[in-house]
């Protein structure tokens, strides 16, 4: 896949946007990998094959606007067979002051694809083994996720153990630079144990640790280090290594006949001293003798900075050795509220579901900008499909 | 730190204890429904896991890991 990248304005503005450019894509790539779960399941709804096709919209007051329209296909073979394929285009309009100090008036368009296969097998009875490989390329940075897990459902299936592993293989490039490439390692373990509790609800906790090795810092970002009255600016240097461990507890309880209740805390650190917490409570609601279910969600995250990330960098005799303007590595809280619903449509089996929630980030050590507004929005429908 | 481990100790003591749970699968209709699902959103869920990832500096344990009720 070619990055289209269509820039309207000034030559000499051409490197700036596809500095923008490629940072927001290739942000959007490895952390859209990294939000891919390394799931040990594989299949269509149980039995039977689907077929989803969605589209999710990221709006914020930096003026980003990504489009992603996805597609997924899952089926069960014969022999406890499991496939499923996915797709995803993450279309990216934007005008951002991400790599650049201040906003610029031109726009720039670009696209990022990604694709994914999974294979599920059932290997005993209540227990699927299964293999996934999900790629993303783009103009200047690809990514290779592989990955496996394990599933089973123990105690008569009250509960339930998966196990997952998932290696990526990156390659990091910068537009404009064609013989700049760095190396990016990463590999992702985890484990998740789910209960159940009584006839209306169960817990489980999760526990994941990610380690990553190679080029960690952005090649388009840049540091101004103050020497008295002078700046002088370096490219951002971090270190090239990173270790993080987050665990989740979870729990879903029916509160009445119809409603039901979801609290998860997370707490992640890891090796440059970021520690967070995270708390989400959602509320659902069944109506319609169950063919629509309507949610409620508030979410609250908050960070503390990483042990090298300073709002100002001084020359002290020299340059920091690590110096970022990550403003995520810094101190940070978000909030989040959201509303959901799925319903069963009347016309083949159908569902839908669509949501949209609104986010505000703080970023307490930013001096370029300390908050911004989100808005995101996705519509999806499920196409029941006769299994071969 | 002592904190942190009374703390794990009681989750998983929490934990242990409801594994002595039994629901057999005739008493699952409630456990079953959508609304209990992980997670009950798939897509919407992905959504969001996308944007906390790029625009926050810690994620992980965010997944579906766990594979729900059983009920399936």
């Amino acid at each position: 896949m070619r990055l289209q990248l269509t820039a309207r304005g000034r030559a000499s503005s051409a490197v700036a946007l596809a500095a923008r450019a490629a940072c927001t894509l290739a942000a959007s790539a490895v952390l859209a990998l990294a939000a891919a779960p390394a799931r040990a399941q594989v299949g269509g709804d149980g039995e039977q094959a689907t077929a989803t096709a969605g589209v999710r919209v990221y709006a914020d007051d930096d003026r980003v606007t990504v489009w992603s329209p996805s597609a997924r296909a899952a089926t069960p073979l014969p022999r406890g067979l499991a496939v499923e394929v996915t797709t995803t285009i993450d279309a990216v309009t934007a005008a951002s002051v991400d790599v650049v100090a201040t906003a610029s008036p031109y726009a720039f368009t670009e696209t990022r694809v990604e694709g994914g296969i999974a294979v599920g097998l059932a290997v005993a009875p209540y227990q699927q083994a299964a293999v996934r490989a999900i790629v993303s390329d783009e103009r200047d940075f690809t990514a290779l996720r592989l990955g496996g897990g394990w599933r089973a459902e123990l105690a008569e299936r009250n509960t339930t153990l998966e196990l997952t592993a998932m290696v990526g293989l990156d390659t990091v490039g910068r537009a404009g630079d064609p013989g700049f490439a760095r190396d990016r390692r990463e590999l992702r373990l985890g484990a998740a144990l789910t209960q159940i509790t009584d006839r209306r609800g169960y817990v489980a906790a999760v526990l994941e640790a990610v380690a990553q090795r190679g080029y960690l810092a952005s090649p388009y970002r840049f540091v101004p280090v103050e020497l008295g009255a002078a700046v002088y600016h370096l490219p951002e240097r971090v270190p090239d290594e990173r270790a993080a461990l987050a665990a989740l507890a979870r729990g879903r309880r029916a509160v009445g006949a119809r409603t039901f209740v979801h609290l998860d805390y997370r707490l992640g650190r890891d090796t440059w001293a970021i520690t967070s917490h995270t708390a989400t409570a959602r509320a659902a609601r069944s109506l319609r003798a169950d063919e629509v279910v309507v949610g409620l969600e508030a979410r609250g995250y908050v960070q503390g900075a990483a042990s090298f990330h300073r709002a100002r960098y001084l020359d002290d005799g020299g340059a920091p050795a690590w110096r970022t303007r990550d403003r995520t590595l810094g101190r940070m809280v978000s909030a989040t509220t959201a509303a959901l619903v799925e319903a069963r449509l009347p016309w083949a089996e159908l569902r839908a579901s669509a949501s949209a929630a609104w986010v505000r980030f703080w970023w307490r050590d930013d001096p370029l900008q300390a908050r911004r507004d989100a808005v995101v929005a996705s519509l999806s429908l499920l196409v029941p499909l006769r299994s071969p | 730190m002592r904190r942190r481990a009374c703390a794990l100790a009681v989750a998983l003591a929490a934990l242990a204890a409801a594994g002595c749970v039994r629901v057999r699968a005739h008493q699952r209709e409630v456990l079953a429904h959508p609304a209990l699902a992980q997670p009950p959103w798939p897509e919407p869920h992905a959504a969001h896991q996308h944007v906390y990832q790029i625009r926050e500096g810690t994620g992980g344990a965010a997944g579906a890991g766990g594979g729900g009720c059983g009920c399936n």
